[in-house]
């Protein structure tokens, strides 16, 4: 292969500068309605600033502007170089990009004005669904494209991954999207009862599977062996890994719908899938974590392997931790509990939080030419975020299993022991812990936009050629 | 329509198992050691002249 390979880096930088940019907008919406949780006045009766209308907007903008500008920026870096050749379409890439912050900006606008369609993280309304539709597609034609169109005849473990995540995505958008419009913001879904909660959470739990699970392992698949320096620990188990999470997660939903009107087998269904989803979820965090054997040492003074290689930590805890809970006696205490929202971000701010930054300080010094401005403000920023989440998710599992203790406390005449309201004033406490620990990773969040903005503005570029940018 | 899902579910297990049995045949070792090293061999695969377009 001696042709020279002229990437297209532009949208990868685009994508990553605004995954950054995208990140802090939505992790301080997080924490305004964390402060709000803690003290309700801070809505100021402002309808556009209650938390009913901040939630959805926070959701949307962690999982799709900050993970969503994450996948599109590492998935076109890896497809080009494990494939040796340009992305498919210069034009296509661009569109993504430029139609993806319209998403964005649309939902920006229109979630904080009330316009939803109430189903969790698909509540964009139509006319926005369809644009999603046109920029995934896109992706699909850049992505598959490039695949096509590849010289290195092997497709790398990471392609499956983000092929299975741009696929299943787009079955899943469009499967759940379906309503009928009745005005420019308003519609109504195609599918009623039960039948449209089962549909929502299929949906939902592949956008977990799916989005925050196959797309970011794409990331994991790439960037553990390229900053460890070291081959993927087990090939053949990454190709198990894909094939087993593909295969077993797309089952798991009804987990969600525990003690419904879901009839009682689909639960169960939902149940044994879940716990069967352990097994090919911890060979995939052994295998992103002995991917280090042999270069241990590095993570002392490497604060992007720090990121990756705790990420997948934390990966392998909630995905323990998920299929406990949806075992239907363990899902009657946790379940509409805040035990539900510390497992939540033990995968968000842990694993996906975390394997997007550790991309991301890898990705922008080379995308920019540039060394990275200070490693010690990395490090800083990795302790930060490190005890910000625990200081959430330890919160989060005390204040949420002593809900569901107080919940379901009955005396022996057989009335509750403790009053809703009992309840809430015994949770203040944690929530204002959690409120401190979602600050601290909006800190460190910030802590990297300074890093790396001192890094692109840096007058001097990388003094070596193997932190210089491949892509320019 | 129940015999219809009943004869998929058990032809998509077949699939699984063929597909973990291809993954673990010993005629892989060599191609999957290859493609384990393909992230870190890219940069010279791509000459290490790829630009920015």
């Amino acid at each position: 292969m001696n042709e020279t390979v002229r990437y297209n880096d532009k949208v990868v930088r685009q994508f990553a500068i605004m995954t950054v940019v995208w990140g802090i907008v939505g992790m301080l919406v997080g924490v305004v309605i964390a402060a709000q949780l803690a003290w309700p006045a801070l809505n100021f009766d402002i309808a556009w600033l209650t938390f009913g209308r901040l939630r959805p907007l926070h959701t949307n903008a962690v999982i799709f502007a900050f993970g969503g500008c994450a996948l599109f920026a590492t998935s076109y870096y890896v497809v080009q170089r494990t494939c040796g050749v340009r992305l498919y379409s210069d034009f296509l890439a661009a569109l993504t990009f430029w139609s993806w912050q319209v998403v964005i900006v649309l939902a920006a606008v229109s979630l904080p004005l009330g316009i939803t369609t109430s189903k969790e993280y698909a509540e964009l309304e139509w006319p926005i669904d369809i644009l999603i539709t046109v920029v995934w597609v896109s992706y699909a034609i850049v992505f598959f494209g490039t695949i096509m169109k590849r010289r290195i005849p092997h497709v790398y473990v990471a392609n499956w991954f983000f092929a299975g995540f741009i696929l299943a995505v787009a079955v899943l958008h469009v499967v759940n999207s379906a309503a009928m419009p009745v005005t420019l913001f308003k519609s109504y879904s195609a599918y009623a009862g039960v039948q449209d909660a089962m549909v929502q959470w299929w949906y939902g739990h592949n956008a977990v599977g799916f989005f925050l699970t196959a797309g970011f392992l794409g990331i994991m698949y790439y960037f553990i062996p390229k900053q460890a320096n070291r081959p993927v620990y087990s090939y053949r188990l990454s190709v198990v890994h894909f094939w087993a999470l593909v295969f077993t997660y797309i089952w798991a939903g009804p987990h969600h719908l525990h003690y419904t009107a879901l009839p009682d087998w689909a639960q169960s269904l939902g149940m044994v899938f879940s716990l069967i989803l352990l097994a090919p979820s911890w060979g995939g965090m052994v295998n992103g974590i002995m991917t280090l054997s042999g270069a241990w040492e590095k993570l002392r003074s490497d604060p992007i392997l720090k990121f990756l290689v705790v990420s997948v930590s934390f990966y392998g805890m909630s995905t323990f931790e998920g299929p406990m809970m949806s075992i239907k006696t363990v899902n009657a205490l946790s379940h509409y509990t805040d035990w539900t929202i510390g497992h939540v971000h033990s995968g968000a701010l842990g694993w996906v939080g975390f394997i997007s930054i550790g991309a991301m300080y890898y990705l922008i010094p080379r995308l920019h030419g540039r060394e990275l401005y200070s490693i010690r403000l990395a490090d800083a920023h990795f302790v930060i975020a490190t005890i910000g989440i625990v200081l959430y998710i330890t919160a989060m599992w005390v204040s949420g299993i002593m809900q569901g203790l107080m919940w379901r406390a009955i005396n022996p005449d057989g009335t509750l022991t403790y009053s809703f309201i009992e309840s809430v004033q015994a949770m203040h406490p944690f929530y204002i812990i959690r409120f401190l620990g979602g600050l601290l990773y909006l800190v460190g969040m910030l802590l990297m936009a300074y890093n790396l903005a001192r890094t692109i503005y840096s007058p001097v570029p990388a003094a070596q050629p193997s932190a210089a940018p491949t892509g320019g | 329509m129940a015999l219809f899902h009943s004869f998929w579910t058990a032809l998509l297990m077949i699939l699984f198992v063929l597909i973990i049995a291809r993954a673990w045949s010993r005629k892989r070792v060599a191609q999957y050691e290859a493609a384990a090293r393909i992230p870190l061999e890219e940069e010279h695969t791509a000459d290490g002249s790829g630009k920015d377009g």
